[in-house]
């Protein structure tokens, strides 16, 4: 079994302690306390992440520990995704670890994996089924197939901005109310001014890698910026 | 004979791409903030000299193609009013202690001169701050210079977010509508946060108009079918019209590598020598942390020398030659390899190079003076090979390769080792709860008005802020994790009382403003993303 436990992650008092937290007060009080447990009580779940291409990362919440040990199936499910009925890897879960890192050799299957309890009697009593976690190849395919495809239409397409949320109205109307004195505002106008933005150049190789001539002067951007602050402070 | 237009005909493409991203920073509860010096540094160090010399190649009307990512934190960072007074303060300072450092050194003619440089840089830095950067970036693109796409909006890991597709989304949509609020145009494409990319992502992107995105090699190596033309060209990911192009790792070995690449050469400015931690304490003081912490200035008389602790004086002529050699040698590498890989191609390769911005200027003291010198050597002495933007490359070839990509990322051993990690994994049952929270917040309020449309929003903004990539990067790299940590439980905490009194119908208006005006990123999101 090759399976790695995770450290805990000290989240002691004195680790937490830096000169910051000292001279400074929270934003807000947390809830309950923010560390390595769950934010609130959660049903069962288990939830599992690819690491890399031999080992799943997988975390999980399991409020009644009882007096029964939990422990992990892991199922391979590379063939569309259904499970084969014998699990590749059983672990029984020490300590009150809430998380597990699992080496899975070899790369480029898929896997599930379970959460479950083992009863007295030996047998395995599933509580949760993560995701499923599609490891990568890791090595060059051997499929050499060469397929071409000349989807143009997304780059010469002109795209325009979707049109202004509830929220976005309400924001440029703050900006308009103020005179467009920054440069952020003054582009903010613009794009009300209903300007699109400009069209993907269709291009030839050539025309490609000559820039525009130079027309933008500095000198005429106004410096003064308006509090972005403020403007939040505004919205309703 | 020199030439100032482009090669018609190159052997192959350079793409240059600089990704300029910093957490969003900012701490109006105090009147200092160490961590907001991250901005600072690298607008003194980065982004003013990136525009500067940006600036002189277009005075001097020389062609250049780069492309930039801008992530939205920093383009925020760069347009908010309190980090810009701020920024003004902090190059006041640090122009004083040059005037005094000139004074200090009078009898030493190399420190003098180096003196003498940096009130030159700094002053130019005062002057170029006055004017949003996000703005001067924007005119270079405009101008038809840079190609600026957007990245994820607070620069979150997407393969650790990958099992709830809104969660991703809305990292997306976010970026891009600030994107057009700062650039008055759609981005063509993005920058996957660390180039993490999995199976799936490009429908998403597809979805948000995008056309491209990068991949780090091993993406697109690895891909289902086998891409014929490698890294030199990109691939359409199978059933979207999105574009992968992939990271070269011989350019890249060249610039990132401390060993064996130019940054480690010895006459190049050493970065852990600075006056901060070098000059006696009580006449450093003023310029350091205001409790009394030294920390960099910025001002740094060594030079890397080779691997001893004493240290040479730094000669900033010196260091320009030996830029221009590098300049020269990358140039010359990235010929021969083009020579040798378009014989066996219908068309010319494209070689992907991305950085951090960050890079250059900050770790790499003279990153843009070989940036500017490699410019102008593409353009004067060589028809070999053309700068080329991705959205250039793909009106010339719009004909490309179906493929599926491979799940990576650019992070160390290629995959997420790094963001999930003993360090940092406690995270992620987190940002998943709250995930799931705000999806199922976002679909019971269809249209939900004043207050109760605020908290969302911010419970958004806080999810978001929590979600980037930074925090988990720090926790595994060791320094300032505390910080780290407490940012993430900070959003976490906020995140969740709102939702509680969201479910308990008891929101706090004092709190919901509080947040607002602390964590004031995206002032014009809608929650309506995340339904």
């Amino acid at each position: 079994m090759q399976a790695k436990k995770s450290k805990k992650t000290d989240t002691s008092a004195s680790r937490r302690t830096n000169r910051h937290s000292t001279i400074s007060r929270p934003l807000a009080q947390a809830v309950t306390p923010v560390g390595k447990k769950a934010v609130t009580p959660v049903t069962p779940y288990i939830k599992a992440l690819p690491r890399d291409p031999e080992w799943i990362y997988a975390f999980w919440e399991l409020p009644d520990k009882a007096a029964k040990k939990p422990m992990l199936q892991v199922f391979d499910v590379t063939a569309n995704n259904k499970p084969s009925a014998i699990p590749v890897q059983s672990i029984e879960i020490t300590g009150d670890a809430d998380n597990w890192y699992i080496h899975v050799p070899p790369c480029g299957h898929k896997y599930a994996v379970e959460l479950g309890l083992s009863t007295p009697g030996g047998s395995f009593h599933s509580v949760a089924r993560s995701n499923v976690v599609a490891l990568p190849r890791a090595a060059v395919s051997r499929h050499t197939t060469v397929e071409w495809a000349t989807p143009h239409a997304n780059i010469v397409q002109q795209s325009s901005p979707a049109p202004l949320t509830q929220e976005e109205a309400a924001y440029y109307e703050v900006v308009r109310m103020h005179p467009p004195t920054t440069a952020s505002s003054r582009s903010i106008t613009t794009y009300l001014s209903n300007k699109r933005p400009p069209a993907y150049r269709t291009l030839n190789p050539q025309m490609l890698l000559t820039p525009a001539p130079i027309t933008v002067e500095y000198a005429t951007i106004a410096i003064a910026p308006v509090s972005s602050t403020a403007l939040v402070r505004s919205l309703p | 004979m020199p030439t100032l237009s482009p090669p018609l005909y190159p052997r192959g493409y350079l793409a240059l791409v600089l990704h300029a991203h910093l957490p969003y920073v900012r701490h109006p509860e105090h009147d200092y903030f160490m961590e907001e010096n991250w901005l600072y540094e690298a607008m003194t160090e980065t982004y003013i000299p990136l525009l500067i010399m940006f600036e002189n190649l277009v005075d001097d009307g020389i062609p250049f193609k780069i492309t930039m990512s801008m992530s939205p934190t920093v383009c925020s960072m760069l347009t908010d009013s309190l980090l810009q007074e701020r920024y003004t303060k902090y190059i006041d300072r640090l122009i004083e202690l040059a005037e005094r450092e000139i004074e200090r050194t009078r009898n030493n003619p190399a420190f003098e001169t180096c003196a003498q440089m940096y009130l030159h840089k700094f002053s130019h830095c005062r002057r170029i701050s006055q004017v949003n950067l996000v703005t001067q970036f924007k005119a270079l693109q405009d101008k038809g210079y840079l190609e600026i796409i957007t990245c994820g909006a607070t620069h979150g890991y997407f393969p650790v977010m990958q099992y709830n597709p809104r969660a991703v989304n809305a990292q997306i949509a976010v970026a891009v509508r600030s994107y057009e609020k700062f650039f008055d145009r759609h981005p063509g494409g993005i920058w996957l946060p660390e180039c993490g990319y999995y199976p799936g992502i490009e429908k998403l992107l597809e979805n948000n108009n995008l056309s491209y995105f990068f991949s780090d090699a091993h993406g697109l190596l690895f891909a289902e079918p086998q891409p014929k033309h490698g890294v030199y060209a990109p691939i359409y990911c199978r059933g979207t019209g999105v574009a992968a192009f992939a990271r070269d790792n011989a350019s890249s070995k060249a610039v990132w590598s401390a060993l064996e690449g130019y940054p480690g050469d010895e006459n190049y400015r050493e970065f852990y020598r600075d006056i901060g931690f070098d000059l006696d304490f009580n006449y450093i003081k003023p310029y350091i942390d205001p409790i009394g912490i030294r920390l960099n200035t910025g001002i740094k008389y060594y030079r890397i020398t080779g691997k001893t602790e004493l240290k040479k004086p730094y000669d900033h002529n010196a260091a320009l030659a030996r830029a221009v050699e590098h300049a020269r040698d990358f140039l010359f590498k990235r010929g021969q390899q083009a020579e040798q890989v378009a014989a066996t191609m219908d068309r010319p390769p494209i070689i992907v190079a991305p950085y951090d911005a960050e890079l250059f200027g900050h770790w790499w003291y003279e990153g843009p003076d070989w940036l500017n010198y490699l410019i102008r050597k593409i353009a004067f002495e060589q028809d070999t090979i053309a700068l080329v933007t991705p959205s250039d490359y793909l009106a010339a070839h719009p004909t490309n390769q179906v493929c599926s990509p491979s799940y990576s990322s650019w992070g160390d051993k290629g995959y997420s080792d790094v963001w999930i990690d003993k360090s940092n994994d406690w995270i992620y049952r987190h940002l998943h709860s709250m995930e799931e929270k705000m999806t199922t917040c976002a679909k019971a309020y269809n249209s939900a008005t004043g207050i109760t449309r605020r908290a969302l929003n911010q419970m958004a903004r806080e999810l978001l802020l929590a979600q980037a990539s930074d925090w988990a990067f720090i926790m595994k790299t060791g320094t300032m994790v505390q910080y780290a940590e407490r940012r993430t439980r900070e959003h976490v905490a906020n995140f969740t009382r709102l939702e509680k009194d969201l479910r308990e119908h008891a929101l706090d208006k004092n709190f919901i403003s509080l947040l607002e005006s602390h964590n004031n990123i995206f002032p014009e999101i809608s929650y309506r993303v995340y339904a």
